[in-house]
This record gives structure tokens, C-alpha cells and sequence, in this order.
């Protein structure tokens, strides 16, 4: 069997080379987007926030990758105009079947824009609790306390509600504590009172709250409300709560215990 | 009091200890640093630093590895690295277009510095415990700062505890058309700096502060040198941050925030 070489050379040029420098073309071109885009988001993030800079490096990555694909088509022969109509009609039909990541996508821009939280803060939303991660175009991660990655799409964060527990940088860290009946509140309120006048990490303005909330079934209840840097709340409640209970101790103040009394036979 | 902020010279293995306010420091030097310790405590003392057998209670070494040519340690007050609160002794106003003058007492911190010739910085503590206070709505703009066990006070001789402090001439000055009813006021202390007269006492230079109004940041100025009242005085150690023109702070001429349950 004889080799024809003028097809083989047919092949070539018509086809292979075009494909190859088809591909080169946009590896070079996914690349030089990729490169803006990482430089964009640098220089960015530091003015914007790391979100915005993410969003918008992003929006122009695919705007140019889209740049880059129009230029092969037209440089590959095709009426672009006839692609556009194409696409438009192709764009109708996959807009219907992709509703939910469209309005993922355009929540996403709303959260970008509105920025109830950014990256860093802690958020709960529909149950899962932990510190933002990243905002992407369609959904935003949360890395929860145990490390365990929770992606919830931007519509859901967009209709649910949420709650930012790092927004303001000091919060107000109640304590409820309940004591016996037999206690003296008075005395009991002066405790909470040097307990939280002598911790450093519990803010003097604004002032402590020490409130008698009323009677329980077995107890007098109480709140104890600081405000202490947010960064700082889980060891001042553990610093706080020791101290309450030894002072507690050493000033013989019982906690309460459930007491339920009992009437039999005649009474009864 | 004055032998504290000297340089001190250390021998290999030997610990040595010092009280400042409420801090207790213990110091060691060995042939690759220094190892530190430190811990508050409620009474306040003041000790140089001096020999000492005993091992430091309730507090760790730290760990610093630096040049072993250098036997020199010095301590430099320098002022906390949060603004401060402060209030004054009494409700006071300020008539429009007056001006008034408060000294103002803030605890040092205590940078433990090594000479190898040039200081390198090992560690800092405040000698005073403070608490944290908000300055400003909760909500709002506001600051983290440490709250002041003192008073402003309108006359020098009212000062009564200075050693470690140092004493802040304020001047405020009312450039409204209405009475200033001073109850707080937050001073940005990372842009003060610290001198030390002859008889051993610590200055900022002065803080002035121009109220304009409450929709306005009062404008904040720092004298260049140490302040008339502490002449001839000697720096010590230079601001956290240098000023830059244009600093404005923060006056709450009203009630502070009060909580609703």
C-alpha cells in the first residue's frame, strides 16, 4: 500500500496545524486571562476587600477568555454575527434550564454589593455556623468550627436569614446563673458586681447589667451581661464563670438543686 | 525609681528581679539570650533590679535569642498600646470659646530592651492591670481603649500616685458657641512621647484637643517637645506611631451610652 504524501500534507495543513494552534491559541489565552485576573485581584483586594476583588477579577477572567474565543471564531472564518444569534437563541433556552444558577449568580452579585458580611466573619445561616470562607459566583463556603466545609448557594443567603456574629467589634456576653432560694440577692448581686468590676477583659463602658430576672422552680435567677472585645468572649466566659464560683465557694453561696415535695395519704 | 529606667548590667546564670507597680519581673541571661518572666499581682511595689535566688511563681520563662556579646538590659517606659479613657474628677464645663488645662496620669508599660550596641526590643508588659472600655456607641464608630483608674485633674499638685505614670498635660479647647460639658475622653497615646524630669518623674508631651462641635472629630495636636511644665527634661522613648497633621479624636460631650434591657 503506497502512502499518498500530497494528502498527507492536505491533512496537515488543513487540519491538524489549525487544531493545534487552535488550542495553543486559547491555552495562551486562558493563561494571559488568568494572569490579569490574579494580578487585578492583587492589586484590589487591599482597596475593595477580598470578595469584591475576587468578583470582579473574576467577571473579567471570563470576559476576556470570551474576547479571546470570539477572536478564534473570527479568525477561523465564521460570521460572528450569525454565532450571536445562535448563541442568543441558545442563551433563552439554557436561561430556562438554568434558573437556579442564574439567581444564584445575581445573589451573589447582591452580596457582593450589600456586603452583610465578608470574608473572615462568622455567619450563621439556615443552621450551619462558622467563618466565611470564600464568596463565589454561584454559592459562598463556610468553614465550620470542626473544619468541615459547608457550601450554601448565594440564593439561600440572599432569601434566609443571617446572623453576623463578628460585625461590630464588641459584644454583649450574657451569663444567666441561678442560686438557691435560701441566698441573700442583695448579696448575691454585690458578688457578680467585684467579680466583674475586677476582671480587665470585661468592659467598663458600656456597664455591666446585673439584673434579678425572677424565681425559677427551684432557684433565683439571674443575668450577668458584659460587653468584652468579640475576640475575647470564650475566655472571658470561662475567666468569669470561675471566678463566680469561687467566690461562690469561698462565700458559701449554694447553686441551686431541683427540690420537689411530696405529699402522701391524708394530705395527699 | 530613677535607677528603674537605667541600664542594668546581668551576669551569665544569675536571676535577677524587680517590681514595678503591679508588675514582678525576673530576668536570666545565658550564653545564647535571655529568658524573661513576668506576672501581675495586686499590690503595687517598686524595686530595681537586683539578685535574687528565688525562681519566679506563677510565671514562665520566655525565651529570647539574641547576640551573646551583650550583658547590658534596660527597661524604657513607653505608653499602652490602646488609646485610653479618661474622666474627669468632677462634672465639668467648659464655657464656649475657653479653654481648659487637666493632667492626666497613665500607667507605663515597661519595654525590656538589650544593648548589643543598639537596643533590641525582647518583650513589653504593662505595669498596671487596666480594664477595657468602648468608647463610642456600640453600634457605631467607635475604639477599644483601657479605662483609667484616675482622674483628670485641673492642678498638679492634685496628682497624688505618679510613680509609673506618666503625667499628660491636656488642653482642650471649646471653639463652640455653647458650654462643653466634658464626661470623657479617649487620648491616642501610641502618638505621645515619653521624657523624664531630674527628680525621676515621667511626662507626655502635650495633647491638644479642639472641640468643634458633635457632628465633628475634635482635632487632635501633640506638642513637639516636652511640655513647659517638665523643662529640660530628658526623651525616653518616642511615640508608637509618629503623628501625621490632620488627627482628629473623639469628645463625648453628653451621657455615655446606656444599655436597655
Amino acid at each position: 500500500m503506497k502512502l499518498d504524501i500530497s494528502k498527507l500534507d492536505t491533512v496537515l495543513t488543513d487540519y491538524v496545524l489549525p487544531f493545534f494552534g487552535i488550542c495553543a491559541w486559547l491555552i495562551f489565552g486562558v493563561w494571559v486571562s488568568s494572569f490579569l485576573a490574579r494580578l487585578l485581584y492583587n492589586g484590589l483586594s487591599h482597596r475593595l476587600g477580598a470578595d469584591k476583588a475576587r468578583a470582579i477579577s473574576k467577571g473579567i477572567k471570563f470576559l476576556l477568555i470570551v474576547l479571546f474565543v470570539f477572536s478564534l471564531i473570527r479568525g477561523a472564518g465564521v460570521d460572528i454575527t450569525a454565532v450571536l444569534g445562535a448563541a442568543g437563541v441558545a442563551g433563552v433556552a439554557i436561561g430556562f434550564a438554568s434558573q437556579t444558577s442564574l439567581s444564584n449568580l445575581i445573589s451573589g452579585l447582591f452580596l457582593v454589593l450589600e456586603r452583610p458580611f465578608k470574608i473572615g466573619d462568622w455567619i450563621e445561616v439556615d443552621g450551619s455556623n462558622g467563618y466565611v470562607h470564600s464568596i463565589e459566583m454561584l454559592s459562598t463556603y463556610i468553614r465550620a468550627f470542626d473544619n468541615r466545609m459547608i457550601r450554601v448557594p448565594n440564593e439561600m443567603l440572599a432569601k434566609s436569614k443571617l446572623i453576623n456574629y463578628t460585625r461590630y467589634p464588641i459584644r454583649r456576653m450574657d451569663l444567666d446563673i441561678s442560686v438557691a432560694y435560701k441566698e441573700d440577692a442583695a448579696h448575691v448581686m454585690r458578688i457578680f458586681r467585684e467579680v466583674v468590676m475586677a476582671n480587665p477583659s470585661c468592659f467598663n463602658e458600656p456597664e455591666p447589667l446585673i439584673v434579678f430576672k425572677g424565681f425559677g422552680d427551684s432557684s433565683m435567677d439571674f443575668l450577668v451581661a458584659v460587653w468584652v472585645d468579640r475576640t475575647e468572649m470564650q475566655a472571658t466566659r470561662t475567666s468569669l464563670m470561675k471566678d463566680i464560683k469561687e467566690r461562690f465557694d469561698r462565700e458559701g453561696v449554694d447553686l441551686p438543686c431541683q427540690r420537689l415535695q411530696m405529699k402522701g395519704g391524708a394530705d395527699a | 525609681m530613677n535607677s528603674l529606667w537605667y541600664k542594668h548590667e546581668c551576669a551569665v546564670g544569675t536571676i535577677y528581679a524587680c517590681a514595678i507597680a503591679q508588675l514582678r519581673l525576673w530576668l536570666v541571661r545565658n550564653s545564647q539570650g535571655w529568658l524573661v518572666a513576668a506576672r501581675h499581682v495586686t499590690e503595687c511595689l517598686f524595686e530595681p533590679l537586683h539578685e535574687t535566688a528565688a525562681e519566679p511563681e506563677g510565671a514562665e520563662w520566655q525565651r529570647f535569642i539574641t547576640p551573646s556579646a551583650t550583658s547590658d538590659v534596660q527597661f524604657v517606659p513607653v505608653l499602652p498600646d490602646r488609646p485610653v479613657v479618661s474622666s474627669p474628677e468632677a462634672h465639668t464645663e467648659i464655657a464656649p470659646r475657653h479653654k481648659g488645662r487637666f493632667f492626666v496620669t497613665i500607667p507605663v508599660w515597661v519595654r525590656v530592651q538589650v544593648l548589643v550596641p543598639h537596643a533590641v526590643t525582647l518583650c513589653e508588659f504593662p505595669t498596671r492591670v487596666m480594664s477595657k472600655t468602648w468608647f463610642g456607641h456600640p453600634a457605631e464608630e467607635g475604639e477599644i481603649g483601657y479605662a483609667l483608674t484616675t482622674r483628670a485633674r485641673q492642678e498638679l499638685s492634685e496628682l497624688t500616685d505618679v510613680e509609673g505614670r506618666a503625667i499628660c498635660p491636656l488642653l482642650l479647647e471649646n471653639h463652640t458657641l455653647e458650654a462643653l460639658a466634658f464626661s470623657q475622653l479617649l487620648l491616642s497615646v501610641r502618638h505621645m512621647s515619653v521624657y523624664q524630669t531630674d527628680d525621676g518623674k515621667l511626662w507626655t508631651n502635650e495633647c491638644r484637643l479642639g472641640y468643634t462641635g458633635s457632628f465633628l472629630p475634635a482635632s487632635l495636636t501633640f506638642g513637639q517637645t516636652a511640655p513647659e511644665q517638665a523643662k529640660g527634661s530628658l526623651l525616653i522613648s518616642g511615640p508608637r506611631e509618629a503623628p501625621t497633621s490632620g488627627l482628629t479624636a473623639r469628645v463625648i460631650a453628653k451621657a455615655i451610652f446606656k444599655q436597655q434591657f
